[in-house]
């Protein structure tokens, strides 16, 4: 569980983030949702402790996470940033470094870190991958990777900052069934996403962001009737009722 | 990936051997020419007093020299191309060796020629020069080709500097031509002794540390997520290379190209991950300039040519091949 209390941060003297509470729960998937620059990606960094808080606090599971070893940090919350390097080591290799934060003495990893790392790439169907170098890997397969890399970090939270970037719709299915099931395993994921209709369907819970601050958090079906998403984005979004459950779409 | 390490096994033994092997010409080749036998009676003190001699003095001091001058730029340049995320980056190129050079004359324009002061003068100066490039290619997001013309330009900064002194102070003329293109004829166990003491420890250090460069090669964010503090590690590794550098400098001059050369090759045949890159760079780095500069000396004999300018002979060219295959690049390179 995530719980933010007044928190404030920024790059230098900037402050983006002000003044945000924001509870994301174990077992559901949060989803933050703004318009560009609103801060979105500033949260989640300063949540995983990439970026400190000037202000306010962050607890997961109930600890403050200012007072934590970064390894110590990295075991309660996985983060997949947006931007992202493209090593020259292998797949395998990569997805491996996911267990950093476990590693210990003599700094090699052991039989457990190498079966979650197999795990994780199982789930993202991309085991038949591990030996072949990430720079060789198409934008949706090197995501992929990046992806089973957090899942490899067995975190009880995992941040991810538009993880559905470069996948095409048929992943972008099969990883919103992968998250559901990290969620239904008692995970708590906090998800940025720029897909409003997959953020809606996806989701349990919606954070609407705007200059810096929360100024929304509740279920997609509120959310939607609220009429903040015609307000922010100037769009009209309409649900309907399924034997599928409800499918969202655009108002032209 | 079980065979993955059992063949990488076998190559890094493989190098081993080569390595030992070409130490072993290295001791026996030259001048006077030992058969291993007349070593071994040598070092025991069985055989001709004069053999002793040109053993302890100049054989063994100059093939310590290869072999740790060697290790130590090989394994600099790869750290240096890990960490500032550039395979064109070497201690040659991009001034690190020119900033340990500038140390190395400053102290010797104040009378110290040899010993501690010298190796930590030779540290100050290729540290500076990381620091500097470091703070340019992160500060100004410069593209990888335009952080390695401004290292050019350090270089060239850094040289003048050098020479400058040399001009100005008689008292650095000691520091001869061989200095400045990188040579072992005037080595000694005083001027290796402390290098080499540093030179140890920075490759212990970097041995423990394989995981940690794989981590931050990552990128800063991908590399905090998992736990690594980034800015703290990359200046950790900007420190062990430049260590590396300072040290092989202060004893073996302004060798260029092999920080560059070594670390490439390795990388085609062992791949990018430390575990296997840095060792294998050590060994062959080692391998490699010993049998460079035993052709330097053997070539034109009785006339010694100074290893530096025949690294130069080969790396130019490689350089310039490796600058034309850059362009190409992979997927989003």
């Amino acid at each position: 569980m995530v719980e933010i209390r007044n928190l404030s941060a920024g790059y230098g003297k900037e402050e983006i983030l002000h003044e945000i509470h924001f509870t994301a729960k174990n077992g559901r998937i949060t989803t933050i949702i703004g318009k560009n620059g609103c801060g979105k990606s500033t949260l989640l960094k300063t949540i995983s402790g990439i970026l400190p808080a000037s202000g306010g606090e962050i607890l997961i599971n109930g600890k403050q996470i200012t007072g934590l070893t970064p390894t110590n940090r990295a075991k309660l919350a996985a983060y997949l940033s947006q931007g992202k390097n493209t090593p020259d080591i292998t797949a395998g290799r990569m997805i491996l470094h996911g267990r950093f934060p476990y590693l210990s003495y003599p700094r090699k990893y052991k039989k457990y870190d190498y079966e979650a790392a197999e795990a994780a790439m199982a789930k993202m169907g991309i085991s038949a991958l591990s030996d072949k170098p990430v720079a060789e890997l198409s934008g949706g397969t090197r995501q992929k990777v990046y992806i089973a890399m957090a899942l490899a970090q067995c975190s009880p939270v995992i941040l991810m900052d538009e993880p559905t970037s470069y996948l095409d719709i048929g992943q972008q299915m099969k990883f919103g069934r992968i998250v559901k099931e990290l969620a239904g395993n008692g995970k708590t994921v906090v998800l940025v996403l720029h897909d409003l209709l997959f953020a809606l369907k996806l989701s349990d819970c919606i954070c609407v962001m705007e200059n810096g601050k929360i100024t929304m958090q509740d279920s997609p079906e509120r959310i939607l009737n609220s009429g903040i998403i015609k307000t922010l984005y100037g769009i009209e979004v309409k649900a309907l009722d399924t034997p599928e459950g409800k499918q969202y779409y655009y108002e032209m | 990936m079980q065979n993955n390490t059992s063949n990488f096994r076998l190559l890094f033994t493989g190098s081993l051997l080569l390595c030992a092997a070409v130490a072993c010409f290295s001791i026996c080749l030259g001048a006077v020419t030992f058969s291993p036998c007349e070593v071994i009676l040598a070092l025991f003190q069985k055989g001709e007093p004069m053999n002793l001699n040109i053993l302890k003095y100049a054989r063994l001091p100059r093939t310590t020299a290869c072999l740790m001058g060697g290790a130590a730029l090989s394994v600099s340049g790869a750290v240096l191309q890990n960490v500032l995320a550039n395979k064109l980056a070497s201690p040659g190129i991009i001034g690190v060796n020119a900033g340990a050079g500038l140390g190395v004359t400053i102290c010797c324009a104040f009378g110290v020629m040899y010993g501690w002061p010298v190796s930590v003068s030779a540290f100050l100066g290729s540290l500076a020069t990381v620091i500097i490039i470091s703070i340019f290619s992160g500060r100004t997001g410069a593209s990888k080709t335009t952080v390695i013309l401004g290292g050019v330009a350090l270089n060239s900064m850094l040289n003048a500097f050098s020479e400058s002194i040399t001009v100005l102070n008689p008292d650095v003329a000691v520091l001869t031509t061989e200095f400045r293109v990188g040579g072992f004829s005037a080595v000694s166990m005083q001027k290796l002794l402390p290098a080499s003491a540093f030179i140890f420890t920075a490759l212990i250090l970097l041995f423990t540390l394989f995981n940690e460069l794989d981590v931050l090669t990552l990128g800063d964010e991908s590399a905090q997520s998992v736990g690594l503090p980034a800015k703290r590690y990359r200046v950790l590794f900007l420190i062990l290379a430049a260590l590396l550098a300072g040290s092989a400098v202060s004893f073996s001059g302004l060798l260029g190209f092999i920080g560059l050369i070594v670390p490439h090759f390795v990388r085609k045949i062992t791949g990018n991950e430390s575990r296997r890159l840095l060792p294998l760079c050590a060994v062959t780095g080692a391998a490699f300039l010993t049998l460079c500069d035993l052709i330097a000396r053997l070539l034109f004999m009785p006339y010694e040519l100074p290893v530096g300018i025949l690294m130069a002979v080969i790396g130019g060219p490689a350089f310039v091949w490796l600058l034309l295959k850059m362009k190409g690049g992979h997927r989003n390179g």
